[in-house]
């Protein structure tokens, strides 16, 4: 159980996240959704604490994590696996080494350094790749990979963590339909066959409707909604997407990207 | 089906090794080549080190030496001569900024003669460069050592050796800063019906005017610096002084020319530093 009780983030006069609480149980597959600096990204950098929070508690399975730091933070970070709208890789190295970032915690400095890891960690980064399909690339240069395939490589990276929570920030906001949909196929598969908890940014309605339990709208930094994808009706998705009135009326298959559903939607 | 490590089996690594054999070890002749270099570079050193005699003996008995010259360098006097060395550094620094600046104005249109994406006549961009390339190949000093014989002592040979050994460096620098332009942006001027200077004017210019701005500064930092050699050859600044200290053994006085040339360059790079992080911060 992540439970996050009066979260707040101020950059110096923006609040990102403001006063947040939300309970999400271990296994649940959670999308967040909202407009473009509502501050879905901040809230996931704050539960992996690339951020730090500026009031409130995180707390996992009766563990505070807001104010933890050095080796305890970084065994955090290990649990808590996280996956980037621009994928985050380092495209200078090749596929199998990014997967095996993902033992980093597990590893001494020294050993990090000259890159030293066991036969058995080396197999399970071949075992992620298998399971992400990517075998067959492992040995190629991360920047020569599309941003599908770079996505499930650091999928991969994820689960070669050893996660108990994935948080993936927009992970297809830069993926055509069908590489999404392999994407959100993947998570989806993490969530329902190994238990992880899944806490995913999305910024199309559809997809979190197809793939989520859960979905939470965020409206300028606090929770606006938060319910099963049957409980959001087109009023609550005008409340979460045009709240400033500026918007006039729109339509939510103009933006979407998922294959199949609501695909009929052109621009202009 | 979650992925444990306490949970692979003998039988998972042997199916991962058959699949992917290079994530568990690199092939033959790539670990032959890298040892190969490992040990001719350690080769390498290992015959300089011989040649050169850099015996341990030796660097000690240097070592002492250098004891008793830091002994009578303290304390640092000005013997009377504070205001000639004050002027020095002003002189100094002021052949620094001078030199810098033409070389800069000299280097700011040569550059996009030299860019590949500006001009795509190879044998053109060539031949500038190779130009840029003997002006920034001929260190600093010599360029002064040439420049006094040619128009005498004095902080003009100095400002023109510099000068000219900038404007090689410099070129060199924007042209290559032009060539890694974000193509996005040129690609939006042009495709609103702007020619070429235009498009060099809104497309190009904006992105690496700050990138020129920035170098040029930090070459100035780094002018001020090599400026005060300079001296030594006859180039006017505070160098001729403290050679001349050097030569004639007044060590005390020496040392206080050594400790105002690095308040002055820490000075330098200080206020260096601050302007190009406001120059590349420019728009976030």
């Amino acid at each position: 159980m992540l439970r996050l009780t009066g979260v707040s983030k101020q950059f110096d006069n923006v609040v990102a996240v403001d006063n947040v609480s939300l309970e999400i149980p271990t296994g649940q597959m959670v999308g967040i959704i909202g407009r473009s600096g509502a501050g879905k990204s901040t809230l996931l950098r704050l539960v992996n604490r690339l951020v730090d929070p500026t009031a409130g508690s995180i707390n996992f399975n009766g563990a505070e994590i807001a104010t933890i730091k050095g080796r305890v933070l970084n065994q955090w970070r290990a649990k808590c696996a996280m996956v980037f709208q621009q994928f985050n890789l380092v495209p200078r190295l090749d596929v199998i080494t990014n997967v095996l970032i993902g033992r980093m915690f597990y590893r001494s400095t020294l050993q990090a350094v000259f890159q030293l890891f066991t036969p058995e960690e080396r197999t399970l980064a071949v075992m992620a790749l298998q399971r992400l399909d990517m075998i067959k690339h492992g040995l190629q240069r991360a920047d020569t990979l599309s941003g599908g395939q770079q996505q499930r490589v650091a999928i991969a990276r994820a689960l070669t963590q050893e996660p108990e929570i994935l948080l993936a920030d927009e992970p297809i906001a830069s993926l055509d339909p069908r590489n999404a949909t392999v994407v959100m196929g993947a998570l989806r598969a993490i969530n329902r066959e190994d238990g992880i908890t899944v806490i995913c940014n999305l910024h199309t309605v559809d997809t979190a409707r197809a793939y989520c339990d859960r979905i939470v709208g965020m409206v300028s930094g606090r929770i606006a909604f938060d319910g099963p994808p049957t409980a959001l009706t087109g009023d609550v998705i005008r409340t979460v997407y045009g709240v400033d009135g500026e918007d006039e009326e729109f339509d939510i298959n103009v933006t979407s990207t998922a294959i199949g559903i609501g695909s009929r939607g052109t621009a202009q | 089906m979650r992925l444990r490590i306490g949970a692979v089996s003998k039988a998972d690594m042997l199916e991962a090794r058959r699949c992917l054999p290079g994530a568990f070890c690199r092939p033959l002749a790539q670990r032959l080549l890298s040892w190969l270099c490992w040990t001719g570079l350690a080769a390498l050193v290992l015959f300089c080190a011989v040649r050169f005699d850099m015996s341990p003996l030796r660097l000690w008995s240097g070592l002492s030496e250098l004891g008793t010259l830091t002994r009578v360098m303290f304390p640092p006097a000005s013997g009377g001569n504070m205001d000639l060395f004050l002027a020095g550094i002003l002189e100094t620094l002021a052949m620094a900024f001078l030199g810098t600046l033409i070389g800069g104005a000299i280097a700011f249109p040569l550059s996009f003669l030299a860019a590949k994406n500006i001009l795509p006549a190879w044998l053109f961009h060539f031949g500038v460069r190779r130009v840029f390339d003997v002006l920034r190949g001929v260190d600093v000093m010599i360029w002064a050592l040439i420049f006094v014989v040619a128009i005498g002592l004095g902080p003009l040979a100095g400002i023109l050796a510099i000068a000219i050994s900038d404007a090689g460096t410099l070129a060199k620098l924007f042209s290559e800063a032009i060539e890694n332009i974000d193509r996005k942006q040129t690609e939006g001027v042009r495709s609103t019906g702007a020619n070429a200077v235009k498009v060099m004017r809104f497309g190009v210019i904006p992105q690496v005017l700050p990138v020129m701005l920035s170098f040029t500064l930090y070459m100035f930092e780094s002018n001020t610096r090599s400026a005060t050699i300079l001296g030594i050859v006859g180039a006017g600044g505070i160098g001729l002084l403290l050679a001349d200290r050097i030569r004639a053994n007044v060590w005390d006085q020496a040392c206080l020319i050594i400790i105002l040339i690095l308040v002055t360059v820490y000075f330098i790079d200080f206020v260096s530093k601050r302007l190009r992080e406001r120059l590349i911060g420019q728009g976030k």
